[in-house]
């Protein structure tokens, strides 16, 4: 088996090393609505669900309910945390908004739901890139003590998704710097419940993939592929992942 | 849609590559190569299916194309669980503009009145 040479590693772009040592920072602060420890226990599920018996079983048959069991878990996390974490990590295609329902009436909140998805949105792509290049995966990191901030944004609403966002005009302080001048568009708005996870993850793929204002321009190409390849390599994935959206 | 706006292509000729993942007449260099990245290393954790995937892109594009088409797949992992375990939907004037080409798809049996199960 051949890795990744120290010689390819140096060649991988230090904004893309950077944002994967800043996030696995933010990923083991105390979060809006869970400690560290509990963000940092649901980093490690969703690396342990790809092993989950459950997970495996439930992604050959037509419908997710007709694979019964209990997941495989590090069993750090109460059994509807770890549900979240499995599915969205390894099926969440097939998420429908009653899976959304039952963890509200389980007993998640909203934002808590929503501070869960965007960790599990960060490690992904973190984890997908070191294996796509040839490293190992960052190591978890510490959790810092602290206790949740636990701040609700005034003025988010149920809009355009199943969970509350604020919208642009309603946002406040860093929400509405992260917002911007400009439109801001459903994927931009999805984790605004909780605007340090909603700015995390998009400063993440910002580097990653492109920015706001990058977007807007077809012709951009400071990278080494051009904006038709990336944008090919974007649409492959999201048809891959049977993304709704 | 941005496929579409940085190719020139027609919504269905994007569509058929990036539904298939077979390469045709998208005007995009090294199509071929690219999608066949995608595709073998998208759920694979084979470590020398993922070597070989690396080299033969490599080959084509060379080691920094090789990094940002590994970004790009990556940050889509991302997205693409976020978007749909918040049930994104786009505004307004996106579901305009799409439309036609979600009807083509078929997409809309998908709409959350039956994503509500």
């Amino acid at each position: 088996m051949r890795d990744t040479t120290p010689d390819e590693q140096l060649l991988i772009r230090h904004d893309l090393l950077e944002v994967d040592r800043r996030t696995w920072r933010h990923i083991a602060e105390p979060g809006t609505w869970w400690t560290g420890d509990e963000r940092v226990a649901m980093a490690a599920e969703v690396r342990h669900a790809r092993h989950c018996r459950l997970c495996i079983a439930r992604q050959q048959v037509v419908s997710p309910a007709l694979a019964e069991g209990d997941h495989d878990s590090l069993d750090a996390l109460p059994d509807v945390v770890v549900d979240l974490v499995h599915r969205v990590a390894t099926d969440s295609g097939r998420i429908t908004r009653r899976f959304y329902e039952e963890k509200l009436r389980a007993g998640i909140t909203d934002a808590q739901y929503v501070e869960c998805v965007a960790i599990i949105s960060c490690v992904v792509p973190l984890d997908t890139f070191a294996r796509l290049v040839g490293l190992s995966p960052s190591p978890l990191p510490k959790p810092e003590p602290g206790d949740p901030r636990r701040e609700r944004p005034a003025g988010a609403v149920v809009h355009s998704a199943w969970v509350p966002t604020v919208p642009p005009e309603a946002a406040e302080g860093e929400l509405a710097e992260f917002y911007g001048a400009g439109r801001a568009g459903a994927i931009r708005r999805a984790l605004s419940l909780v605007p340090a996870e909603a700015i995390a993850f998009r400063t993440s793929g910002d580097v990653m993939y492109l920015s706001g204002e990058q977007m807007g321009n077809p012709g951009w190409t400071p990278r080494a592929l051009t904006r038709s390849q990336i944008e090919l390599i974007a649409a492959r994935v999201s048809a891959l992942n049977e993304c709704f959206f | 849609m941005a496929l579409r706006a940085s190719t020139g292509a027609h919504d269905d000729e994007a569509l058929q590559v990036v539904m298939s993942g077979v390469p045709t007449g998208l005007d995009v260099e090294h199509q071929r190569e690219l999608l066949s990245f995608v595709d073998v290393t998208h759920s694979t954790h084979d470590a020398s299916i993922l070597q070989a995937a690396r080299s033969d892109l490599s080959t084509a594009i060379g080691w920094a194309g090789v990094v940002d088409a590994a970004a790009i797949v990556a940050a889509f992992e991302g997205f693409t669980r976020m978007a749909d375990a918040t049930g994104c939907h786009h505004d307004a004037e996106r579901e305009a503009e799409t439309r036609g080409l979600r009807e083509r798809l078929g997409i809309e049996r998908w709409s959350d009145s039956s994503r509500q199960q």
